[in-house]
Order: C-alpha cells, then sequence, then structure tokens
C-alpha cells in the first residue's frame, strides 16, 4: 500500500489484527516519510516504524503491552517497549504508561546532537480533572552517552522525578528531583509557560553540588576559550535560586573548601570559600576567601575579600591581596557588569616586595632592593587594562617610572602592554652586578617612550639611556669596557684591546650612554655624542682617558639580544675579538 | 604653469589623495598568507606539495 | 580643463605608485602574529585528520567548522568543537593582528577573505571546503 499526502508520504503499510487467538494482537510495519521543505531529499531518509501489541480483553480499562516496537532512520535507531497500564478509567481519560527504549541512538547531520546506547525509562500517568490535567513523570536515564552540544554525558544514572498540573498551556510543577549521577540533586518547583517554552516561576535548590564532578560536565563546556577552561577543581558548593515572572530574583552560592589549578599554571587558589548572596532588589555583603594561591608563578597569601554587591555592580572599600612578603592592596574598587561586559576601576598599592624573590619566582635575573608602587587609577574596559597616572618602582636604588600603562589581554595568547618607562638614578653596580655585566660605577638614567610589548616582547620603543646627572664616583671595568664594545658590534674593541690600556683594571669615565630607536626588529643606535663617522658610548676623563666609539648605526634587535645574551652569559669572559 | 599648480591644490583637497592611502596591497597580503599557511600546515616551500601523511604509526 | 584632470590623475598615479612600493611586504613578523602563529602550527596535528575524515571543513569566510562529526566518537566531539572553536578563535585574532600590524586595522575584512582563499587553495584532496554552493571535496 501506498499513501502520498501532503504531510507526508507512506508505502508498505502492513496493518494485522488477530482477534481470534487467545492473546489478540495487532502489529504494524509501516515506512514513512514527513514531508519537509527542504528540496534535497535523499531516498535514505524514509523511516521505518514497528510496533506489535497484546490487546486487553475487555475494552473498557485498556491494557496493552507493546514489545520490539522499533523507530529508524538513517540517523535515529529507537528500539522500545511499551506498557500501557491503564488508559481509561470510567468515561475520564487516565492513562499511566512506560516506555523503555533499550540501545537508542540518534544523530543529526553536523553530529552535534547525539546519543549512543542510549537505555532507560519513561513513565508519564496522565489523569483528567475539573480544572486541567493532573500528571506525573518519571525518567530514569540507565545506560548509554549523549552528545548534545556543547555538553557530553559519558554514563546514566540520572533520573529525574516530577509531578504537577497543567492547564491551558501553564505547566504547574509541584516538585521536580533531578539527579545527576556523581553531581548532585537538585528540588524544584516552578511554572511553565508551554506556548513559547518559557519558564515563568522557579524555585530551586541544590544542597551539595560535588564540584570536580560539575565541572568537566557542566561547567567546563560553558568556559569555552575564557581563562577557566584549563583547571581542575576539588570541593563543594551549594546554590539555590529564585526566578519569579521570568526575571532572576535572587541567589545565594556558597563555595565549601574549594581548590581550583589552572593546569598552565596560570592561576591557583586553595581552600576558597565563598558565601554570594545576590538578589536583584536589594544590595548584599559578598564574602570570599583562600588560605593561599598563585597569579601568573607569583604567590599569594591568605587572603580576605569582603564587597558589596547591589545588582549588576559590586564595589570593596579594600582589598588587600599578599603577595610574596608584600602584598598589593587595592581600594574604592567598584565594578560593574554592562551588556556582557565588565567594567571596573581601582586604585591599587603595591607594599614593598623584594626584588630577590619576585625575580626568582618569574625566572628573571636576580634583582636586589625592593619593588613598590602606587597606581591612583586602573582601569578595565572591553579587554583594556588602562593605568592613570603612574606607576612607581623602587629598583637599584634609584626609580623606574611607567606612565601610559595599557594591557590587553594579559591572560590571552597573545597579550600586549604598552607603556612609557623613566628610569632615574639607578645604581649601575648593582645593575651590572645583576647582569653579569663587566663593575660599573655610576648612576644611569633613562627614558623608554612608546614601548610596545607583544606576547612580552618589545616590537617598537623609542630608549636612551645616559649617566644621571651630578657629581658621583664613574668607574667602568676593563671588562665592562670590552663588554659595551662587544655590544656595539666589535668594532670598538680591538683599539682598546691592543693598546697599553689593558693594563688597566678599572678607568674613569665623563659620561656613558646608549640609545635604540627600535622600528620592524630593527635597531637604530646612537650614543652620547655623534661624531662623523659613528657615535660616543663611552666618553673618558681623566688619565688614562677611555672612549667607547659604536660605528654600527642599525642593529637587527635579535641581533642585538643575541650579543647581550652572549656576554651576560659569557660571564668572566667577555666575548671579544 | 597654472594649471599645474591648481593640479596639485585640487590633488591634495580631493578625496583621492586619501583613497589612494587606504589602497589594499592584494598581491602582498597573498603573499603574507601563503607564507603563514604553509608555517602553520608546514607545507614545504609553500610549493604546493602538502606534506603527505605526517600523522605517526 | 583636460590637462587639469590629466595632472590629477598623473599626481595620483604618483601616490599610488609610491604606496605600491611602500606596501611591497606585509610585515607578519610582530611577536603577536608569531605566538598566533605557533599556537595554529601546534593545534594543526589535532585537526589535520578531521580535514582528511570530512569532520572539519574550511569556510569560505577564513574560518574552520564542524561539517560532519558522525565519524568521530561521541566522548571526542566536545574536544573537537573546543579545538574548532580555538583555531577561530586564533583565525580572527591573526587577521586583526596583521591588519593592526601593517597600520591599517581597516584591512581585517579584506586579509580575512584573502586568507580565505588561500586555505582553501592550498587545501589537500580529499577536505572538505565551502564555495558560495555549499561544501565540497577537493
Amino acid at each position: 500500500m501506498h499513501v502520498e499526502h501532503e504531510m507526508g508520504n507512506a508505502k508498505d503499510i502492513a496493518l494485522k489484527v488477530r482477534l481470534n487467538q487467545p492473546k489478540p494482537t495487532v502489529t504494524l510495519h509501516a515506512v514513512f516519510n514527513p514531508a519537509k521543505t527542504d528540496v534535497q531529499r535523499k531516498p535514505e531518509d524514509w523511516i521505518q516504524f514497528d510496533l506489535a501489541c497484546d490487546l486487553p480483553k475487555q475494552l473498557n480499562t485498556i491494557e496493552a503491552r507493546c514489545i520490539n516496537g522499533r523507530l529508524k532512520s538513517t540517523r535515529v535507531d529507537f528500539p522500545f517497549d511499551l506498557e500501557i497500564n491503564r488508559l481509561f478509567n470510567p468515561n475520564q481519560l487516565d492513562l499511566n504508561a512506560t516506555l523503555s527504549l533499550k540501545d537508542g541512538s540518534f544523530s543529526d547531520e553536523a553530529g552535534l546532537h547525539a546519543a549512543e546506547k542510549l537505555t532507560g525509562t519513561f513513565t508519564v500517568g496522565l489523569k483528567r480533572e475539573a480544572l486541567g490535567w493532573q500528571w506525573q513523570a518519571a525518567l530514569d536515564w540507565k545506560a548509554g552517552e549523549v552528545y548534545w552540544q556543547p555538553f557530553y554525558i559519558e554514563h546514566g544514572g540520572h533520573a529525574v522525578t516530577a509531578s504537577g498540573t497543567l492547564k491551558d498551556d501553564m505547566l504547574h510543577v509541584h516538585h521536580a528531583h533531578l539527579k545527576i549521577n556523581r553531581v548532585g540533586e537538585l528540588d524544584a518547583d516552578g511554572l511553565l509557560r508551554l506556548s513559547d517554552a518559557k519558564l515563568l516561576d522557579l524555585n530551586a535548590t541544590l544542597p551539595k553540588l560535588n564540584l570536580s564532578a560539575a565541572y568537566p560536565l557542566l561547567f567546563k563546556p560553558l568556559l569555552g576559550n575564557t581563562a577557566f577552561n584549563n583547571a581542575t577543581i576539588e570541593g563543594d558548593a551549594a546554590l539555590s535560586l529564585k526566578i519569579k515572572d521570568t526575571k532572576l530574583q535572587s541567589f545565594t552560592l556558597k563555595l565549601n573548601h574549594v581548590d581550583i589549578v589552572d593546569i598552565n599554571n596560570k592561576f591557583a587558589f586553595y581552600q576558597l570559600n565563598a558565601n554570594i548572596p545576590w538578589s536583584y532588589e536589594a544590595s548584599n555583603p559578598v564574602q570570599l576567601s583562600y588560605e593561599h594561591g598563585s597569579l601568573l608563578n607569583l604567590p599569594l597569601g591568605k587572603t580576605e575579600i569582603n564587597a558589596e554587591v547591589n545588582r549588576y555592580s559590586l564595589t570593596a572599600p579594600n582589598i588587600r591581596l599578599p603577595l610574596l612578603d608584600g602584598a598589593l592592596s587595592l581600594s574604592d574598587i567598584s565594578a560593574a557588569r554592562i551588556r556582557d561586559e565588565w567594567y571596573w576601576h581601582l586604585a591599587a598599592r603595591l607594599e614593598p616586595i623584594s626584588m630577590s624573590d619576585f625575580t626568582t619566582q618569574l625566572k628573571l635575573p636576580r634583582m636586589l632592593g625592593k619593588a613598590s608602587a602606587e597606581i591612583p587609577l586602573v582601569t578595565y574596559s572591553r579587554g583594556i587594562l588602562t593605568t592613570d597616572g603612574s606607576v612607581v618602582l623602587h629598583v637599584f636604588n634609584g626609580t623606574a617610572t611607567v606612565t601610559h600603562l595599557t594591557m590587553l589581554t594579559p591572560l590571552g595568547i597573545a597579550p600586549k602592554l604598552n607603556a612609557d618607562i623613566a628610569l632615574r638614578n639607578l645604581d649601575l653596580g648593582e645593575l651590572t652586578r645583576t647582569f653579569s655585566f663587566g663593575a660599573i660605577e655610576g648612576k644611569l638614567d633613562g627614558d623608554i617612550k612608546a614601548l610596545e610589548l607583544q606576547n612580552w616582547k618589545p616590537v617598537t620603543f623609542d630608549a636612551v639611556v645616559q649617566s644621571s646627572p651630578g657629581k658621583y664616583p664613574k668607574k667602568i671595568s676593563q671588562r665592562a669596557v670590552e663588554n659595551i664594545s662587544a655590544l656595539g658590534g666589535g668594532g670598538a674593541a680591538a683599539a682598546v684591546q691592543r693598546s697599553f690600556l689593558r693594563f688597566f683594571e678599572q678607568f674613569n669615565y665623563g659620561k656613558m650612554g646608549l640609545s635604540c630607536r627600535l622600528r620592524n626588529d630593527i635597531c637604530e643606535m646612537g650614543g652620547v655624542e655623534s661624531t662623523a663617522h659613528g657615535y660616543i658610548i663611552v666618553k673618558g676623563s681623566g688619565i688614562p682617558a677611555i672612549t667607547v666609539m659604536g660605528y654600527n648605526q642599525t642593529v637587527g634587535w635579535s641581533e642585538l639580544l643575541a650579543r647581550v645574551k652572549r656576554v651576560t652569559d659569557g660571564n668572566t669572559k667577555a666575548v671579544v675579538e | 604653469m597654472k594649471s599645474w599648480s591648481i593640479a596639485l591644490v585640487l590633488a591634495c583637497a580631493l578625496p583621492s589623495c586619501v583613497t589612494i592611502n587606504i589602497y589594499f596591497p592584494a598581491a602582498a597580503a597573498e603573499k603574507a598568507a601563503d607564507k603563514i599557511i604553509d608555517d602553520v600546515w608546514q607545507l614545504k616551500n609553500g610549493a604546493g606539495k602538502p606534506s603527505t601523511n605526517t600523522v605517526e604509526p | 580643463m583636460k590637462k587639469i584632470l590629466f595632472s590629477v590623475l598623473l599626481l595620483g598615479a604618483m601616490f599610488a605608485s609610491q604606496m605600491v612600493v611602500a606596501a611591497a611586504d606585509l610585515e607578519v613578523n610582530t611577536p603577536a602574529i608569531t605566538a598566533i602563529k605557533g599556537s595554529m602550527q601546534s593545534r594543526h596535528a589535532q585537526l589535520a585528520p578531521h580535514y582528511a575524515s570530512g569532520a572539519v571543513g574550511l569556510t569560505k569566510d577564513g574560518m574552520v567548522a564542524v561539517r560532519d562529526a558522525n565519524a568521530v566518537p561521541l566522548k571526542d566531539r566536545a574536544a573537537l568543537n573546543g579545538t574548532v572553536a580555538a583555531e577561530n578563535a586564533d583565525r580572527a585574532k591573526l587577521y586583526k593582528e596583521i591588519a593592526t600590524a601593517n597600520g591599517h586595522p581597516e584591512w581585517q575584512a579584506e586579509i580575512q577573505s584573502t586568507f580565505a582563499s588561500r586555505w582553501i587553495d592550498k587545501a589537500q584532496g580529499g577536505w572538505w571546503v565551502q564555495g558560495a554552493g555549499g561544501w565540497t571535496q577537493k
């Protein structure tokens, strides 16, 4: 038999009713093809449907058992049993049925919504009442895996039971209980409008959420490419929330003894506790604390944060984050989430931290002294971190003042930093010891303007460093002279080496300086003075006077870095030929 | 002579002065794209010789 | 009048040729571009088998997309999706970075479409690429 209809086509229909047997049965086999507007229909899109049922003997209460039912097409295979326990009470529809699925599978075209080996039962009860329907339902997902982009659920063991009433298109859920295997159990009640599938009201409580099980299942897929998508997490959370008239009214989130560790070591927080109440109507105090942690390899000490949350904004007068042997103190913090983006500003003060610890942690050449900073205003908006005023670092007995500091996606793949840096009165003795350069006594001023770092490597700057003005001892060692000459590209050093000057341990100098204008990986170099053929890097004074000249006006930046590395790595032996 | 000076003024007053600046270097962009694609896909010299099945056993 | 027009054209041509010379090469060696390229390069080992199987295809706008993941085990599909999303984030960043590195952020769209045709041109035989009429196998 073949049927054509605008709803679709059907063929090979076989309906067999056997009433003359001890057990009356009905079997149905059909192949159908629902009409679609899609022009490119393939012949294999036919859906096969089979069902065989035992019929009840009395017809007033229908009971039927249908086994070996099957719905099958190229992308769907649902073998099922259907058991109808009750269909009619006298005159009233009173349904109670169980659908059991055995090893079912389905998939959409792109494979982004799919299930395999799905086994479970769905029981539904429906009873006509004076004012609508009374219903109850239970879903027991016993086994099988499901991928529903972006979520993947590997095993069964999840169950839902719910009951309520249905009137017009309003589905009242009087009580629902959802159990997600290993993750937690949720109790809820609410009101759902079926016509547009809108959740009108909801009260839900999730007293204990196992975060280590919930993170890969629920959170990681939603975190996508954010900084938090590659972490391990241990501990518990509790959540309760209330929705009224489709709007989130309030929620309370608690974290208990949570450890979050980024797999790439970008951050870690241990023993995180939080109590975050939120309500649309009123402002609430939130608390968050952790015992210790780390951020970009810098250890963080025990921290307690108290803030006030008011609808979509957060304020805190003061947060102190212990960091190494000092602390980062943030004040006048104000953050707001507007149209799915964070905006915040704060003032920051870095209480002195030891540079030796700081540089060791970041695997930089070990520096001495203390670093401290004062930033009157830090602003974050659309992924860009900007500072107003200046960051003053106290290093090498002098100061490094960073102004116009902006940072783009500091935790992302290609972070970008722009700044101007002014160096004043740096102690050359300490500086040269730190970088294993030949010893120089004196002070250094410098200006690095229009500095741009990409992925923490410089791409542009206009830098000038030279002796600070004023009176102080200015001495340069033989080895430092060799090293500086090597930076300039050799040329000048040979002359020094071959002359009688090489017998002196150290020399006095009048002034020294070097400039580099970096563009397109090329450094345009200069010194304290220009001459006809080059520039003066160290200008001698007294007897014996030594002058170091540079002749290369342009040097490849990577070549220059390689030279610096050779010099500082060579340590006791400068490479000068 | 007169027409030249007018031309100069015009040349810089006309928007064409500006449009020249945003001329897109299609050939250079293709060259740059090829270079990057060869690097990312590890194609040798970009001579259209794909690194055939570098899948390890 | 003709003469004026001619000289305008001449001047225009001079400017134009100057610009062409100045832009003979696009800067693609900034640390940001190198970092993105490195990230894409290391991801390619994961993506290559999916290009070959047809699970992932090259789109006409210079991105990649999950085309038919049915051959990929369910448990690996989330990872596949993540890889595709990460690749697309890198690609978007790459196009933007090349435009800004050359001082013309407004070139981003054109750079992206240049890349789109070059990716597809250089795709291996058997890979799926998106044309005006949909997916086709090279």
